[in-house]
């Protein structure tokens, strides 16, 4: 899922159903392989002023440079149950601990008018564990 | 926060490129139409990545010459929502709060949501400075906060922002 549920009900269903959510990382690779293959199509290619501040933005606040790094994370997070913007969020936001984690993204904590199948049961020794677990992954 | 989708837009085209490098025509005419702008309902446009599909162009019935060509391309988007927690860098500061910058979205944090702890400090440059003197806001500084009202104009996507919860607030700076 690329929003929350409440968030889902205001865009355009049809798009962002199949919508693949990017970490900031994942961003700043495409980026800047996208802006190598345009200077190389034409030599005084400009970047729009909005995608220089993006990729100078991305550079800044990412999860880490190393792609295979990045794409190791993902897929542990995968493992998991967490739904896709979840994943984005953690990864951009890299929180240390369950109690951080929970704070900033609140729909890791199962709410009780959610209905019982979407319950994961996340224990917070589990999230620790799954933070942790990041933290090594980050700076393999 | 930043997704891949797949978009279409419908492109018409001066029968002078009616050639064969109508489909480059096509492309650059795609990417300077749509990277760098914004819209409601997808946000910011950041690069169009791959173009999937052109359709069969079909003439205009106006006189013109033009036609209209049905592009399916692939492209990065960056779409807040609210309730995000997301990092931004402090561009403008004045006494009625803070205006920072996340990538192509930008975000005001009012003072109602500056933590009370800090207070308006006009010297040199505008700033905000808690009461132990030890953290500064002012351009430059690393914030995180959390969108609370988003405004989609057909245009322009714009956001206000709390710092005033847990894990919220300043995390580093440009100068550091």
């Amino acid at each position: 899922m690329a929003l929350p549920k409440s968030e889902m009900e205001h865009v355009d269903a049809k798009v962002f159903e199949n919508a693949a959510v990017i970490s900031n990382s994942e961003v700043a690779t495409i980026l800047s392989e996208y802006m190598r293959q345009r200077r190389e199509e034409k030599p005084t290619f400009q970047p729009e002023p909005l995608v220089q501040k993006t990729l100078e933005y991305v550079q800044k606040f990412n999860c880490g440079t190393n792609p295979e790094a990045v794409q190791a994370m993902r897929n542990y997070m995968e493992t998991f149950g967490l739904k896709p913007f979840e994943w984005g969020l953690i990864a951009n936001l890299l929180p240390e601990d369950t109690d951080e984690a929970t704070k900033l993204i609140p729909s890791l904590v199962d709410h009780p008018d959610d209905p019982p199948e979407e319950h994961r049961s996340i224990l917070p020794e589990e999230l620790d564990r799954i933070l942790a677990e990041l933290q090594n992954l980050r700076h393999a | 926060m930043f997704y891949y989708l797949t978009l279409s837009k419908s492109l018409d085209i001066h029968p002078k490129h009616f050639g064969p490098k109508l489909r480059e025509v096509i492309r650059e005419k795609l990417i300077a139409e749509t990277e760098g702008t914004c819209t409601g309902k997808y946000g910011y446009v950041v690069a169009v990545t791959k173009v999937d599909d052109i359709g069969r162009g079909r003439i205009r019935q106006d006189q013109s010459g033009f036609a209209t060509f049905e592009v399916t391309y692939g492209c990065i988007v960056c779409r807040p929502y609210k309730g995000e927690v997301l990092d931004a860098v402090v561009t403008n500061v004045n006494k009625m709060g803070f205006f920072a910058q996340a990538g192509p979205l930008q975000l005001f944090v009012t003072q109602h949501l500056i933590p009370e702890e800090f207070e308006f400090d006009s010297a040199d440059d505008n700033s905000w400075v808690s009461s132990d003197s030890i953290t500064r806001i002012q351009g430059g500084t690393h914030v995180r906060v959390r969108i609370v009202g988003i405004k989609y104009d057909p245009t322009e996507v714009f956001c206000i922002a709390t710092m005033k919860e847990d894990y919220l607030g300043v995390i580093g700076s440009d100068f550091a």
